[in-house]
């Protein structure tokens, strides 16, 4: 349980370094007034410092009475999780070459799974006439949407 | 005799040939254009450039006949809409709205160049803004020579400009470096900033677009100290100093106007640039455009293509290059 | 007296037919755009921008206008509904609002909304009849330095925002403000943390951070559930608030009308800091601030009412001067200039009607927009009755539409999901997204004001004591500071006697 609660604490600290590093190339002060890199410089100071305190306190400490416990994962969470996510990122690599209309219906049905819709039928249906009653509805709005491979 | 089983999906294939065919041909043969015109703009809604390229798309519909419509495609000072532009299909349909800065900066900043000057043509410039520069109405300079030489005895006078990035601030810094002036820019987030910066007597002057001074100077409340271009054309005094009156030759030469021009990608062919130009044409000559140009004022500046291509991109190339490499901003 | 006058001449103007009508349209639109998260009032203005061609600069005004009041009240639903801030002044309202909506209080969390945003914007209004020009001569006299002391204050009350642990809620906000400088510094022009890429030249921007930390990670997170469930978690109660709502909601209403107008008026924040600090002050005078946060009706009213109050405010220096606070005024003004009215002092002698008309259209745009709302909340809640597997994906399609409907920005779309996911992680582990939106908007304004205020001041660090009106304010702030800091100090002590966790102040 500790050491699971550390690992944000590691993720900061290392974040809080970078960007202690990087700040400092870009010049703390530039003709007398602070440069590009000062505030920044500061921040990844205090995430560095903050993060190591709350490191260190957490070793010292013998109970954890911080942090609350969260169950188990149902069945099948990650997937679904990864599935939603998965499809999100590929419309947001793939919309514009395949199309609003395409594109759209397949993020739909990934969706719709995802969120535990059972009935393949009815899913692919409703994904279909969602992305063309909306297409339209915004095109009719002046709002453009890629037509992609479609094109017409 | 054909069998029962091919005959329908036999007849549905001919079909669908022959209205493919049909499309083929309708595609070929219409003149452009035919359908809808997309016109990015660099900047997002709400802003100057938008509000302009929404007032150009108009009169461009009203010339050719189909909708044009405002595509907003914002970031990087330009950098995002110019590469939509580039990357888009050379068929006319995608056009776009800039200043020769929004073409060169991207070309020379920040590591390896999303796109190459080669890569787009100007069908024409369109119109200039006015710029000018503002004090307080009770400011102690009364002619701007006055003002030129207070500058000159005390460095570092402080103006506003709408950030550090702008092409304004380039304008600026140049004429204050040509001229000797020795300002210090102070980086504003737009106009309203500095106007109300100027009126709280926190900065003496502020640098700007004539459209926002307008309102406060005829109230009384700002006086124009100093505008870039002709103040007759602009509607101001024409006792206004101004570039042609108050610098001599060498400092106007090197000055960096901020002008419109059109956009479309270099591999469109000939045949719609042609008529895009000349529908430019039409355009800088029609009296409905150029009452609303007055209306955001803005100067109706025509320069045809080729001439800004040859004349005016190389020379502030050079400019820009060189301005932004002492500012430290070059990979 | 010849603001009354002005006044009825005013609604002479609003009142008639044409006008009546567009502003109509312009509240129905407004309010439709603002429950679809994504796009702004920019943005629906922009599109519409051409409609107005042919109308008189009133009527085109009064219009836009209404887009803008439309959308405020119309982004405080889906905050409320599904946890989704489409605009940054609605930011606070999710914090409780949707809570209050997972208790079924749907009807409540959106009629206070309603009516506050309806009480707020109407006293805003009388105070922008009273007090418009010599409010702008004041506002005037904030200048860089005092902006700076201005944000050290919302700063200082950022501890307040924070409902459990101080530390995690103090790394939020260092990393808020990490994301804020990412993109080109405005002062140097030199770029920050963008590796190479034009989209992070900009910085990264709200919406996808918005509704990727509140929004996205709501899905995933709810995603846990039982299928069949919908956003209630408990039965659903009375549609409308009740007397003791009322009770609880009629100090933080009144409170947030000043906070929310005067913060309108000063350019800058306007709307969102102002319900950020009426949601710190209710929560820091509340007699159980441990609600806050759960679902206290008063974390709700008062904010909403605030950033009504401010749209009222900040046309303040928009008549008075011609100068607009924030983007959507700059947007009205360039709408004005193009209908051929120069905006300026000059305003109310040479376009009386646009000035008046303007004043009483705003009240009569609340009217109708109070009108309007009500009685949509019996059509949200059977909305939100509908099976979350079916609601979620309409959820999201719509996030996505209003992000790329806008910006045209695919890549916002992938920074909406990884947002998403980054905010999903941080809530498992506790770590809470509000504080972490706030420094976002907050630091880049900060660091800017002090930085400018150093270059007019030639680097000299005392400008900022040296001005009456700053010096002031940071002593506010300092102040605001100790008085935490001696609390939590306090309640440490008496913690550490007992054992247990720790809270702020």
């Amino acid at each position: 349980m500790k050491r699971f609660h550390l690992l944000p604490l590691v993720f900061w600290l290392g974040l809080g370094l970078f960007v202690l590093v990087h700040s400092y190339q870009l010049g703390l002060m530039a003709f007398n007034n602070p440069g590009p890199g000062l505030m920044p410089f500061i921040l990844g100071l205090l995430l560095s410092l903050v993060s190591l305190y709350l490191i260190l306190v957490s070793f010292l400490k013998k109970k954890q009475t911080d942090e609350t416990v969260r169950g188990e994962p149902k069945k099948g969470l990650y997937g679904r999780i990864g599935v939603i996510v998965g499809a999100l990122v590929a419309y947001a690599f793939l919309m514009e070459k395949l199309g609003f209309l395409i594109a759209t219906t397949f993020l739909l049905i990934a969706l719709f799974k995802g969120a535990g819709s059972k009935k393949w039928r009815a899913v692919v249906i409703t994904s279909v006439l969602v992305s063309v009653i909306t297409y339209f509805a915004f095109t009719h709005l002046r709002l453009r949407l890629p037509a992609g491979i479609l094109k017409f | 005799m054909m069998e029962e089983k091919i005959r329908m999906p036999f007849i549905a294939s001919v079909i669908t040939i022959l209205i493919l065919i049909s499309f083929g041909l309708c595609a070929g043969g219409e003149k452009y254009p035919t359908g809808t015109i997309n016109n990015v703009c660099l900047f997002g809604p709400g802003s100057a450039p938008d509000m302009f390229n929404r007032v150009f798309s108009k009169q461009l519909e009203k010339h050719v006949g189909v909708p044009v419509v405002t595509l907003n495609k914002a970031g990087g000072g330009g950098t995002v809409g110019i590469s939509f532009l580039v990357s888009s299909r050379p068929d006319g349909y995608t056009v776009g709205l800039a200043t020769l800065e929004n073409m060169i900066v991207p070309t020379i900043t920040e590591g390896k160049p999303p796109f190459a000057l080669s890569d787009l043509s100007i069908i024409g410039q369109i119109v200039t803004s006015y710029n000018v520069l503002v004090v307080a109405a009770d400011a102690p300079w009364k002619t701007f020579q006055e003002f030129v030489d207070y500058a000159r005895k005390n460095p570092g006078v402080k103006y506003g400009c709408p950030g550090i990035r702008s092409t304004l601030y380039m304008r600026m810094e140049t004429l204050s470096r040509n001229a000797n002036l020795k300002l210090i820019g102070v980086p504003f987030d737009g106009r309203a900033e500095i106007e109300a910066a100027v009126l709280g007597k926190h900065i003496p002057m502020g640098l700007m677009d004539l459209a926002g001074a307008r309102g406060l100077e005829a109230a009384g409340k700002m006086r124009i100290l100093f505008i870039f271009e002709s103040p007759a054309q602009a509607g101001i005094d024409p006792k206004t100093p101004c570039l042609a009156t108050a610098m001599d030759k060498s400092v106007q030469e090197k000055d960096i106007d901020i002008s419109q021009i059109l956009l479309v990608n270099s591999k469109t062919s000939d045949e719609i640039k042609q008529a895009l130009n000349r529908t430019l044409e039409k355009i800088s000559k029609d009296p409905e455009f150029h009452a609303e140009a007055k209306k955001m004022e803005v100067m109706v500046n025509p320069i045809d293509g080729e001439t800004v291509m040859q004349k005016k991109l190389p020379s502030r190339l050079e400019q820009v290059r060189a301005f932004y490499k002492e500012m430290g901003w070059l990979k | 007296m010849e603001l009354i006058s002005g006044v009825l001449f005013g609604f002479k103007v609003a009142l008639q037919p044409w006008n009546l009508l567009y502003c109509f349209i312009g509240v129905c639109i407004g309010t439709l755009i603002g429950v679809l998260p994504g796009i702004g009032p920019v943005g629906a203005m922009s599109i519409l921008l051409p409609m107005t061609f042919g109308l008189s600069p009133a009527t085109a005004i009064i219009m836009l206008a209404g887009i803008f009041y439309g959308a405020m009240y119309g982004g405080s639903t889906t905050s409320i509904m599904v946890n989704i801030p489409g605009e940054p002044s609605s930011v606070i309202t999710c914090l409780d609002g949707y809570q209050m909506a997972r208790k079924g209080r749907l009807g409540p969390a959106l009629g206070i909304s309603a009516l506050g945003s309806f009480i707020g914007g109407t006293f805003s209004l009388i105070g922008l009849i009273f007090l418009v020009f010599i409010l702008a001569q004041v506002a005037l006299k904030f200048g860089p330095p005092e902006y700076f002391s201005l944000i050290c204050v919302s700063m200082t009350l950022l501890i307040y925002l924070a409902k459990g642990s101080a530390s995690k809620a103090l790394i939020m906000i260092l990393i808020g403000l990490m994301l804020g400088s990412v993109g080109i510094d405005k002062i140097t022009g030199i770029a920050r943390f963008d590796f190479g890429s034009s989209y992070l030249l900009d910085g990264i921007d709200f919406i996808p951070l918005a509704m990727g930390l509140f929004g996205i990670s709501e899905v995933l997170m709810n995603l846990e559930e039982t299928e069949e469930r919908t956003i209630f978690q408990s039965k659903l109660r009375n549609l409308l608030p009740n007397v003791e709502d009322w009770k609880k909601s009629i100090g933080p209403i009144l409170r947030g009308t000043v906070i929310g107008f005067f913060s309108g008026v000063l350019p800058g924040g306007g709307p969102v800091t102002a319900t950020f600090i009426s949601y710190t002050i209710e929560k820091k005078i509340s007699s159980n601030p441990g609600q806050f946060g759960q679902g206290a009706i008063e974390g709700v009213a008062g904010p909403e009412t605030a950033n009504n109050a401010a749209t009222g405010g900040s046309f303040v220096p928009v008549l008075a001067l011609g100068i607009p606070p924030n983007v959507i005024m700059a947007f009205l003004l360039g709408a004005l200039i193009l209908h051929g009215v120069t905006p300026g002092p000059l305003l109310v002698s040479q376009h009386p009607q646009v000035f008046w008309g303007i004043i009483a259209s705003m009240y009569i745009g609340n009217c109708m927009l109070l009108l309007l709302n009500l009685p949509l909340i019996g059509f949200w809640v059977k909305l939100l009755k509908i099976p979350y597997r079916i609601l979620m994906p309409m959820i999201v399609l719509f996030c996505i539409i209003g992000s790329y409907g806008i910006n045209n920005s695919l890549v916002d779309i992938l920074m909406m999901t990884l947002f998403g996911v980054a905010g999903y992680i941080l809530r498992k582990l506790d770590y809470e997204p509000a504080p972490l939106i706030v420094a976002y908007i907050l630091g880049p304004m900060l660091e800017k004001s002090f930085r400018q205020s150093l270059v007019i001041a030639d680097g000299r660090l005392s400008i900022f004591v040296e001005r009456p009106i700053s010096a002031v304010t940071l002593a506010i702030s300092a102040l605001i500071l100790i008085s935490a800091g001696i609390s939590y100090f306090r309640k440490s002590k008496l913690k550490s006697r007992e054992g247990g966790e720790r809270r702020p102040g």
